[in-house]
């Protein structure tokens, strides 16, 4: 074997166009696949940090199916506590919730994101601290003294790495904290949090019907995940049956913690696998040809072994000792093009992802890449090695002799590749046309507002510290301030951005209704808060009635507007400026009527690639004050360049209120749907190379073709064949070949789109015009990649022609 | 005239050749003489470095590509030594293949085709392919091809070259037929005992005219 490999690298080493064309080819499609792969290796292989038997963490919602069966709500805290107290399959289940959390003991305030999260849940996790300890059962009580667990980064960057940074004492939204430990580098469970504290929940501010927690639980061994849905379920009933009025019709749903969290990103991701495998497909295609018309070319010197006595055997392992070092070199250089891959894939994912999405190599993806370099090596090395080591003795080592030109099982095969390549770029360059076409559409959905010249960014005011009415107060001081920033054309406040997915879902009724019986029957809406001026700072065209003014506060009438939508579907054949309409936040409690005053155009807010169809009813904020709300400012120039000038605006009405998330409201916008850009760009990116591999496939057959065929060119030539005579040879063998991808192709997508439905909005998988310019696409491409051969055999010598060999 | 580095090579110099129509000529010389440069300017596939070259009375040596093609296709039919059939087509098929050059209809390109295999006697073999025939039956082919569309002369190189003595008289014999019926044949041969069966011998020696039997009778 080692002879084998070292007569196989000296072969290569001859022949370096082969190598270099046929290494490069492989490296691209394991570079591709390895990229991938690693996307998949971070999402659903790789062990989240820390935690023990992560196997048996679940995630727990409740959801309500007659309003919507795929969106889950949180868990409401009251039935937070009945699962924990009555179920008996689980080991453990907590409950968490992120939250802006601002330091304040230095010059200026720090917002971070933190997580307030029942006691007991790092020890049922299994998860230990660096420095000092977690939490203990007692500092879960509401009115128990605070304490905090700090983040690696945090304690790295902001506490600059103090050892002793235990027992001490800071400021945490307004209150004094202590600090009682540091969990390990990595640890930002369960997103993206910086620091932890306990739960320390007032029931009485959370009653049931809030379904505000997030959960998580941990299985008992030997339990199975049916036999905790079927018990957490039949707790759910039990509840909705002692309390109908908040739970009637509600369910539970129970799923892998690692199932839940990606899930909207793991179907695409699989499809980009095998996107990314039709292209090494395609890669080893080529490298196959290459091996077909190398074996044939050393017919001569494998028919001399084989008269010598070399065995079959012999030939076809020495010939794949070949294939095994290309294998072998195309994974070395496929990890050096996936670590630069890994890096583009990183730089275009616009948002922070969670903490255990960590795209880092480990044995799992060098193995992958060593697996499919070697894998790939049999593939395309087995045949032109089988085929290779069985000549016809007496013609491959005598010279001349022949029973006609041209023709042969051999060019069979490689036009058969051909064909495969072609319709695999077929499938993938009709699944990046409908992504794109997908993705263009959502990039051109009128969302209601004019997001240019835009800039946004989050103000929240920790609850524990501050009061509702502090701050309705605070964004009424707020407001003016940031307007009178020199470049500012106006400028308003929002419980929820256009286009964010950051808003909920309200229950509500009109005057003259009576009382729903239960919450989720009642007629429900999008509602948001917002100042007087957000429908100016947003372009928002006000169709009926009159805008919000400062006037509209705690003391005066309580109005509302409604959206078109809105206007149309609760006031069909009467006008409703005037009409009344009441928010219920809890039944039983008298509704707080509010007076239509104006009807607005419809505004997505929404994430663009998660609309639900809900009117939309907006309150004045100074009627409704809440804690958290994006500011947003339009300006005369680049909104980029006004985030400073914010923040001093905001520090100057409280200098313990820091900003975050500063964007521009395109930003948010093109945000909605990253992921449908992201996917659809890297689609887009393989089946560009699909398309060029294949292209250069069929270049490679034709030149090929054209080389064996010279002979056979040159008689034509002789006995009168024009140039066009000739072109039309070549170029009419190259036609069929695409002819026959094409229409392969054009099946297999046809069935294959279907995996997208779902991940495409607007456009069917089956949209005629995607398939139609897509074939057009390739049968151009592939023309070109005929022509050039073609032009070539044009030109040859008859006189030469006639006499090659 | 070859050129070649420094060096200039005569492939043929001092070439004064007149065929009449329904001559048989045999070209005969050893290896490296000029036979085969001399039948490349005779067909048309490669022009000379100077003279001219009349063919029914035009000036052919300096036409353009697609010209000599044209009349080469017409005026001209080839019997190549390694047979060179298409491997790929039928026998029907590369007996057909020069007149599809021409836009004849395919009725009369049926008309022609059959006729020059039962010329030869190859009108059974129409759907074989070349590998399934032997050398002989091939080279017949291969004179079918040539004959298919009327050339105003066959230029044959070496027809026997590749072929047994029994299959080459064949060929000779078949050769000898289609000059009894009035074609005109000028055939490149390195074999006395078939440059023989011409009227004409035309011997050449380092690209030059060293006897001619006719202008020696």
């Amino acid at each position: 074997m080692w002879n084998d490999l070292r007569f196989g690298a000296r072969m290569l080493v001859k022949t370096p166009a082969f190598t270099i064309i046929a290494g490069l080819a492989l490296a691209l499609g394991i570079g591709a696949s390895t990229t991938t792969f690693s996307v998949i290796n971070a999402l659903l292989l790789k062990p989240w940090p820390y935690i023990q038997d992560q196997e048996r963490v679940l995630y727990v919602s409740e959801y309500f199916p007659k309003i919507s069966s795929d969106h889950d709500n949180g868990v409401a805290y009251p039935d937070y506590l009945d699962f924990k107290q009555q179920a008996t399959t689980l080991e453990g289940f907590g409950t968490t919730s992120i939250a802006t959390m601002i330091l304040s003991d230095g010059e200026k305030p720090d917002r971070y994101l933190g997580a307030f999260i029942t006691a007991d849940a790092f020890s049922f996790l299994g998860v230990k601290p660096m420095l000092g300890r977690t939490f203990r059962a007692e500092e879960d009580r509401h009115g128990a003294a605070p304490v905090a667990l700090l983040g690696y980064e945090i304690w790295q960057n902001h506490f600059g790495s103090d050892a002793n940074i235990v027992g001490r004492v800071v400021t945490i939204n307004g209150k004094r904290v202590t600090i009682v430990g540091v969990m390990r580098k990595g640890w930002r469970f369960p997103e993206a949090s910086d620091l932890w504290m306990p739960l320390q929940i007032e029931e009485k501010e959370n009653p049931r019907g809030n379904f505000n927690f997030a959960c998580f639980a941990k299985m008992k061994r030997g339990v199975s995940i049916e036999q905790v849905r079927s018990e957490l379920q039949a707790i759910a009933a039990r509840i909705a049956a002692d309390h109908p009025q908040t739970n009637t019709g509600g369910s539970v749903r129970v799923k892998f913690f690692r199932e839940e969290a990606v899930k909207d990103a793991k179907t695409l991701t699989l499809l980009l696998m095998g996107a990314v495998l039709f292209v090494h497909l395609i890669a080893c295609a080529n490298v196959a040809n290459l091996l077909l018309a190398r074996g044939a070319s050393r017919a001569r010197e494998i028919g001399i072994r084989l008269a010598l006595g070399a065995g079959r055997r012999v030939i076809v392992r020495q010939l794949l000792s070949e294939s095994l070092i290309l294998g072998i070199a195309g994974s070395a250089l496929g990890l050096l093009l996936a670590i630069w891959g890994i890096d583009l894939v990183m730089r275009a994912i616009p948002v922070d992802l969670p903490y255990w999405i960590r795209f880092d190599f480990d044995w799992r993806v060098f193995t992958f890449a060593l697996a499919l370099g070697l894998g790939s090596a049999v593939l395309f090395g087995l045949f032109p090695a089988l085929q290779a080591s069985r000549p016809q003795l007496v013609d491959a080592i005598k010279e001349g002799g022949r029973s006609g030109i041209g023709g042969g099982k051999g060019q069979r095969v490689r036009n058969g590749l051909v064909v495969a390549e072609v319709a695999l770029a077929l499938v993938l360059l009709v699944g990046a046309g409908l992504m794109l076409r997908s993705f263009l559409k959502l990039q051109a959905t009128d969302i209601g507002i004019d997001p240019s010249h835009t800039l946004t960014f989050r103000v929240g005011l920790p609850p524990t510290q501050f009061k509702q009415e502090d701050s309705a107060r605070f964004f009424t001081a707020l407001i003016p301030q940031v307007a009178s920033i020199p470049g500012v054309e106006s400028s308003a406040a929002t419980t929820s951005l256009p286009a964010s997915g950051n808003i909920g879902v309200s229950a509500l009724i009109l005057e003259g209704e009576p009382e729903p019986q239960q919450l989720q029957n009642a007629r429900m809406a999008h509602g948001l808060a917002i100042t007087p001026g957000y429908l100016a700072t947003c372009h928002i065209p006000l169709l009926r009635g009159r805008d919000f003014t400062v006037a509209d506060n705690k003391d005066s009438q309580r109005v509302v507007l409604i959206d078109d939508a809105a206007a149309r579907k609760w006031f069909p054949n009467t006008d409703p400026i005037g009409h009344q309409l009441a928010l219920l936040e809890k039944l039983g409690e008298p509704p707080k009527w509010a007076t239509i005053v104006g009807i607005v155009r419809n505004v997505i807010y929404d994430r663009l690639t998660e609309r639900r169809e809900f009117p939309c009813v907006y309150v004045p904020q100074y009627q409704n004050p809440d804690w958290f709300m994006s500011v947003m400012l339009r300006t005369k120039t680049d909104p980029a360049a006004f985030g400073n000038l914010a923040r001093s605006a905001v520090l100057a009405v409280n200098k313990e209120i820091p900003i975050y998330k500063v964007k521009t409201m395109d930003q948010v916008v093109t945000e909605s749907f990253w992921e449908r850009r992201f996917f659809g760009t890297l689609f887009t990116v393989f089946a560009g190379l699909a398309l060029f591999l294949a292209a250069i496939g069929l270049y490679g057959v034709m030149a090929y073709s054209v080389r064996q065929r010279t002979q056979e060119i040159g008689v034509r030539m002789a006995l009168g064949a024009q140039a066009a005579d000739v072109l039309r040879l070549v170029t009419g063998h190259g036609v069929r070949l695409i002819a026959a991808g094409l229409a392969i192709g054009v099946v297999f997508a046809f069935f294959l789109t279907r995996l997208l439905q779902g991940n495409l909005e607007g456009v069917s998988v089956h949209d005629p015009l995607s398939f139609g310019i897509v074939s057009g696409v390739l049968l151009i491409v592939g023309l070109l990649a005929c022509y050039l051969p073609a032009r070539t055999a044009t030109h040859l010598d008859p006189v030469e022609a006639l006499r090659y060999e | 005239m070859f050129l070649t580095d420094e060096v200039e090579t005569h492939a043929l110099s001092g070439i004064h050749l007149d065929i009449r129509d329904g001559e048989y000529i045999s070209i005969a010389g050893p290896s490296g003489c000029g036979k085969s440069t001399l039948l490349s300017i005779l067909g048309l596939l490669d022009t000379p470095s100077g003279g001219s070259y009349a063919l029914k009375g035009s000036e052919v040596a300096n036409l353009s590509f697609p010209e000599r093609a044209r009349i080469r296709n017409r005026e001209i039919g080839f019997i190549f030594q390694s047979f060179n059939l298409i491997g790929d087509l039928s026998v029907y098929e590369n007996v057909e293949l020069p007149l599809t050059y021409r836009g004849m209809s395919a009725g009369d390109r049926k008309s022609a085709v059959t006729q020059a295999l039962e010329r030869v006697g190859m009108g059974h073999r129409a759907k074989h392919l070349p590998s399934q025939l032997s050398g002989g039956q091939q080279q017949r082919v291969a004179v079918a091809r040539a004959l298919a569309g009327k050339p105003a002369i066959l230029l044959a190189d070496e027809p026997t070259g590749n072929l047994d003595s029994r299959n080459g008289e064949a060929v000779m014999d078949l050769l000898k037929e289609l000059h009894a019926g009035g074609a005109t044949i000028c055939m490149v041969t390195h074999d006395a005992r078939f440059a023989q069966h011409a009227d004409r011998t035309v011997h050449l020696f380092d690209g030059r005219v060293v006897e001619d039997n006719r202008i020696a009778a």
